[in-house]
């Protein structure tokens, strides 16, 4: 093969070489950012959401610009969202960022091109237009229904009724979140509606709804004629935001979520009083239909054994009120109280057709006896409109041995006949009735309506300013304590018998005395100290001198000279004290 | 003049701050006691802790943690956030009752305690305690300088001395609640037991012998921490043991800044 290079090879490689740099120029060129502004959807229905995407490609945003948005367009999130569009399953080198927005008022919104930054270098999107079209065939078509229906309109006081509260939400729709079921609880007391509902799908005028029915039960509280509902529920599904296209696939048309109140109808109730005629004494306000079975084992025993009676209610009405039912014939027995328990309860609180309560009871025989009298409870029956009287049959069984024939028994046995028996109470176990201990079998979930927030604070020893005031205050008590200590040790000195001697001697020390003055003064310190002895005389004898011989006034009247006044004052300090 | 209106506005921006904090605290709680009310109870804990996070604590908040954990199932977690609640005045009589409710379901144990001292110093706080003793303490000290001052047959000494004892009294059982309000440092060791089945073991290891079954909301006094295990004391009947709990186990009794709890 001959590699020598031919005479054309080097002009070629430059001419290739500047093509691939006039390519990456190019290239280099064509990646100046484009900015562009977009709604989707342009149109939705008023309060409805549409998203404002700001798309800038081969470049980012150097930081997110506040929206400048029209009146009446209101952001529905302060917070902007960012990503990057996908073309084909691949990112592309452009970056988005995303408001949503809403709006109530119909009409065509012009939101103004935006400006941001680029790199320093400031750009615009385009203008864009939001449409809010008020379109209520449309709207009303997808929005969901809702409606409130009762077994009964004319139900007694306290008689237990299902209430379901259905709500239809069109095919087209997508349901996202459906909160709690309420209705008003002025005059019923209505059971708490459950958070998951039956679902099922029905047609409506030809139009295929999904169909959630909550189900729950009512009972009147009070006589009278009274309005029940209307149902409330917030509601948040997507609703498809192109009316034009309703029936498309909801995977396939632009969906736009909307958070919903459906209107609901109200029911009026007619509750009418329990009657007076016939109201057995017993009668506890029990209403509904029921049926009483019961149960007793050991069925032979002996007196004094104990013997378990299980008694079952079955019907429907207000279980709530129903009490362990009363023996008709208890003076030969000793009953304990009663316990309650469910035995079967449907999973549907409306569900009433099965429902199921049970007591169990101890009682003992104090008597050979053959059978267990029955149990009897009173209820109202709205199907038969009258009070009714249910009786369990007795149940045989056999009682050995002998009645007791203690004081005691026998005191029992009379109080018995003689008057109401009590439960579960002998006179002789009168005082072994065990006080009542509390079962608390759940939390209670009463709370303060404000929260008082916290505050970290240090310790009030460890703070500087608390230790400087304490201090300053401690400092200023002990000032006026050792000025109040001072003030009595000066008061006590001064009342002390030698005050007036050592007042003379701070008067001799004082500066320009005269002659005469100083000599009184010395002569009077002199007799207060009663001093005596050789060396005081001439002290005596100048002070005679200049305080009453007339021809030493003159010298009296002149300053004592310093020498003279420390001589004076030497002689006073030592001399000697009169012994007594 | 320029530094006047700057301190006053300084001033406003800080109170406006606050208040807004306030609020949206009280707005929060509002929508966390709103779900809990509609059944709604893993949100309401997620909002309550949300609050806790940002750091706006409060009793208030703990209780609905407690009562939401409660709903949820969590009773270590429930037991823990009453224990918590129960540290600020006013001893609540629901969170006590919410306390016993949760030991009685699990049996869980906790360091003996009098209940007299507890209700007692329940009534304050522990700087509202140490004000009172202190301000107490200066009306003793001043009566008595006062008295000083005084004639000595003066009337008003008489007054002046009941004031004293009066004061000394106050400072004396303020002092006592002071003392007896758990402190950070008394409870900065404390745990709690919130992962249901846990067991002490007598090493730090599973396989090693166990010292007791730990019911969650059971208390624990931390010892010393090695790893992933503590050396912790657990309360007894008679005396308390000691054993080994892994950390993921217990969650510390007060995990937030000291000066709450002043």
């Amino acid at each position: 093969m001959n590699l020598k290079p031919t005479p054309y090879r080097l002009p070629a490689f430059c001419l290739l070489l500047a093509g691939l740099m006039a390519f990456l120029a190019t290239g280099a060129l064509a990646k100046e950012p484009k900015v562009s502004a977009t709604i989707e959807p342009d149109a939705i229905q008023p309060g409805g959401f549409a998203l404002f995407v700001i798309t800038i490609e081969e470049g980012n945003a150097d930081e997110a610009s506040p929206l400048v948005l029209p009146a009446n367009v209101e952001l529905a999130h302060p917070l902007p969202s960012t990503g990057r569009p996908q073309s084909g399953g691949r990112f592309q080198y452009a970056s988005t960022i995303t408001w949503q927005i809403t709006s109530d008022v119909p009409g065509t919104h012009t939101i103004p091109a935006q400006e941001l930054h680029i790199n320093g270098v400031p750009f615009k999107t385009n203008a864009t237009k939001l449409v809010v079209r008020d379109d209520p065939d449309a709207g009303n078509q997808l929005e969901p229904l809702m409606t409130l229906e009762t077994a009964k309109r004319q139900i007694y006081v306290g008689e237990v009724i299902p209430v379901t509260v259905n709500l239809y939400a069109h095919r087209q729709t997508f349901v996202r979140r459906i909160g709690l079921i309420e209705l008003p609880k002025d005059n019923f007391a209505i059971q708490r509606f459950p958070t998951q509902p039956n679902e099922s799908v029905i047609t409506i005028g030809n139009v295929p709804y999904r169909a959630y029915a909550y189900q729950s039960t009512l009972s009147a509280l009070k006589p009278g004629k009274f309005k029940l509902g209307p149902a409330t529920a917030e509601v948040i599904l997507d609703i498809p935001s192109s009316a034009r296209e309703p029936f498309l696939h909801p995977l396939l048309n632009q969906m736009e979520p909307r958070k919903l109140r459906p209107s609901c109808n109200e029911i009026e109730i007619q509750v009418t009083p329990l009657p007076e005629e016939g109201r057995p004494k017993d009668f506890k306000g029990v209403v509904g239909d029921f049926e009483i079975t019961m149960t007793a084992d050991p069925k032979s025993l002996n007196v004094g054994d104990p013997i378990s009676v299980d008694i079952t209610i079955t019907g429907t009405g207000n279980f709530d009120a129903l009490m362990m039912p009363n023996m008709v014939e208890q003076n030969d027995w000793k009953l304990y109280p009663p316990k309650r328990y469910n035995t079967e309860s449907p999973n549907e609180p409306s569900d009433t057709s099965g429902q199921h309560i049970g007591f169990s009871q101890v009682i003992v025989p104090k008597a050979p006896l053959k059978n267990i009298p029955p149990f009897e409870f009173s209820f109202f029956s709205p199907i038969k409109k009258q009070y009714v009287t249910l009786r369990t049959k007795p149940v045989a069984i056999q009682v050995k041995g002998v009645a007791p024939s203690t004081p005691a028994a026998a005191a029992a046995s009379a109080a018995s006949t003689g008057g109401v028996p009590s439960v579960g109470k002998l006179p002789d176990e009168l005082e072994k009735v065990p006080t009542v201990k509390p079962m608390v079998t759940d939390i209670l979930t009463v709370m303060p309506s404000q929260a008082s927030l916290l505050a970290a604070r240090p310790a009030l020893w460890r703070s500087q300013r608390f230790l400087v005031a304490n201090a300053a205050a401690f400092g200023l008590l002990a000032l006026l304590i050792i000025g109040k200590i001072l003030t009595q040790w000066l008061r006590e000195r001064r009342n002390l018998t030698d005050a007036a001697t050592r007042k003379l001697w701070r008067d001799l020390h004082a500066r320009g005395l005269s002659r005469e003055q100083f000599y009184t003064l010395a002569t009077r310190y002199a007799e207060a100290r009663q001093l005596t002895g050789e060396q005081i005389a001439p002290i005596l004898e100048h002070h005679e001198k200049y305080s009453f011989s007339p021809g030493a006034a003159e010298t009296g009247r002149e300053p004592i000279t310093p020498v003279e006044k420390s001589s004076v004052l030497a002689t006073l300090r030592s001399a000697p004290v009169l012994q007594a | 003049m320029f530094r006047h209106f700057l301190f006053l506005f300084a001033a406003f921006v800080l109170a406006s701050t606050a208040l807004a904090q306030e609020e949206s605290a009280q707005t929060r709680y509002a929508d966390a006691k709103g779900a809990f009310d509609k059944g709604d109870f893993q949100g309401a804990q997620k909002m309550a802790e949300k609050m806790l996070a940002q750091g706006q604590l409060s009793r208030e908040a703990f209780q609905l943690l407690g009562n939401a954990h409660y709903r949820l199932g969590h009773l270590g977690e429930a037991s823990l956030f009453f224990r918590r609640a129960n540290l600020f005045p006013p001893v609540e009589p629901e969170v006590k009752q919410n306390l016993a409710h949760i030991r009685d379901r699990t049996g869980h144990v906790s360091f003996p305690r009098s209940a007299f001292r507890e209700q007692y110093a329940g009534f304050l706080g522990r700087t509202q305690w140490f004000i009172t003793a202190v301000c107490a303490a200066w009306v003793a000290i001043g009566s008595f300088v006062l008295a000083i001052f005084l004639r000595r047959h003066s009337p008003l000494r008489v007054g002046l001395a009941f004031v004293r004892v009066l004061a000394v009294i106050v400072a004396v059982l303020a002092g006592f609640g002071w003392y007896w309000r758990p402190s950070f440092e008394r409870i900065e060791k404390v745990a709690i037991i919130t992962v249901p089945d846990t067991k002490a073991y007598t090493a730090a290891t599973v396989t090693a012998g166990t010292v007791s079954a730990l019911p969650p909301g059971s208390e624990i006094r931390r010892l010393e921490d090695r790893g992933i295990w503590s050396y912790v004391e657990i309360p007894g009947e008679d005396q308390n043991r000691r054993g080994w709990v892994q950390n993921a186990a217990f969650e510390p009794l007060w995990p937030y800044q000291r000066g709450y709890l002043e």
